[in-house]
């Protein structure tokens, strides 16, 4: 009695699968020698900078400004107004946020993936950030739709129990229900077997002759 | 330091051929539906490396709609090997030769 691992037995012969490790060869040999060149890549998601605004509640006096093509943070003081620079470009996502006893300015850069890809599917192109783009593929999404839904229908429609002996099924009628015999998706019993499996009323698990 | 677009390359074939191999020298049809299984995954595999390469989200859009794809191919292949079963009992793709039983 052997104890040694052993092939499968159900293998059509194992020369098909040498020749999808050539394949696998040829393949990697054309793609590793392919001219690629480096990744683009994508945008850091959800940066965050935080700016000391000083000790303190200071919310309630501080705001978030543009000037002169960058977003800065003004603490207004006794002494005079205290600007403090968040980022050198204005339209950021800013606020001022008080934690741990001290003020922030906090600039949230939220390049997200996976927002992008979700307006992408939805065709709100406007809302993609600018340094990172997709096609639209709203009418990709709703043709898919369409055609799941168009099949989940299908199949519920066309389902049917299948039991010898009832019909039991969407759109069955009185007539149809009082039909005995063998339903037709079990494989195509003739008429005479299904007059006998009526009779005996006995199900076999596989719902029909083999 | 990302990994260079050439490796993903590879991954992705050595799954699809993996895939491959599995359909040509099986005969079970659920073993032919992991394997072509494997085989959508290798091109989701390169939609993905592909976005990233050029910094554009519409290959992972894609590999998602891809992945539906693959779910609905799946419910009907399996409703396929029930029947399969029910009428050969036995899910040998070989047997159901015909095109009429």
């Amino acid at each position: 009695m052997t104890t040694r691992p052993e092939l499968r037995g159900d293998t059509g012969g194992l020369l098909p699968a040498v020749a999808a490790v050539g394949l696998f060869v040829v393949m990697a040999a054309v793609f590793l020698g392919a001219p690629v060149g480096d990744a683009a890549g994508f945008p850091q998601s959800a940066e965050v900078a935080n700016e000391s605004l000083g000790s303190g509640d200071l919310t309630a006096n501080a705001s978030v400004q543009s000037v002169n093509g960058s977003t800065v943070a003004v603490v207004e003081a006794e002494g005079g107004n205290e600007s403090t620079t968040l980022a050198n470009d204005t339209g950021v996502n800013a606020s001022v946020v008080f934690a741990g006893g001290q003020t922030y300015g906090v600039v949230s850069d939220s390049v997200s993936v996976t927002e992008t890809i979700g307006y992408a599917m939805f065709g709100l192109t406007d809302q993609m950030p600018a340094d990172l783009q997709s096609e639209n593929f709203l009418a990709v999404f709703e043709m898919i739709d369409l055609v799941l839904v168009a099949a989940l229908v299908g199949a519920i429609t066309l389902a049917r129990r299948e039991e010898v002996g009832t019909v039991v099924s969407l759109f069955s009628t009185a007539e149809d229900a009082s039909v005995s015999g063998a339903v037709a998706a079990d494989g195509g019993t003739d008429e005479d077997d299904a007059a006998d499996d009526s009779i005996g009323a006995v199900d076999s698990p596989d719902g029909g002759d083999a | 330091m990302a990994v260079p677009t050439e490796y993903y390359l590879v991954l992705s074939a050595g799954l699809f051929c993996i895939g491959l191999a599995g359909i040509l020298t099986r005969k079970n049809a659920l073993m032919f539906l992991m394997s072509v299984e494997l085989m959508l995954n290798a091109a989701n595999i390169n939609f993905v490396a592909f976005s990233l390469q050029w910094g554009n989200l519409t290959g992972q859009t894609f590999a998602l709609f891809t992945m539906a794809l693959a779910a609905a191919e799946v419910a009907v292949g399996i409703g396929i090997i029930l029947v399969l079963y029910r009428n050969f009992g036995d899910v040998d793709v070989t047997d159901a030769a015909g095109m009429r039983w």
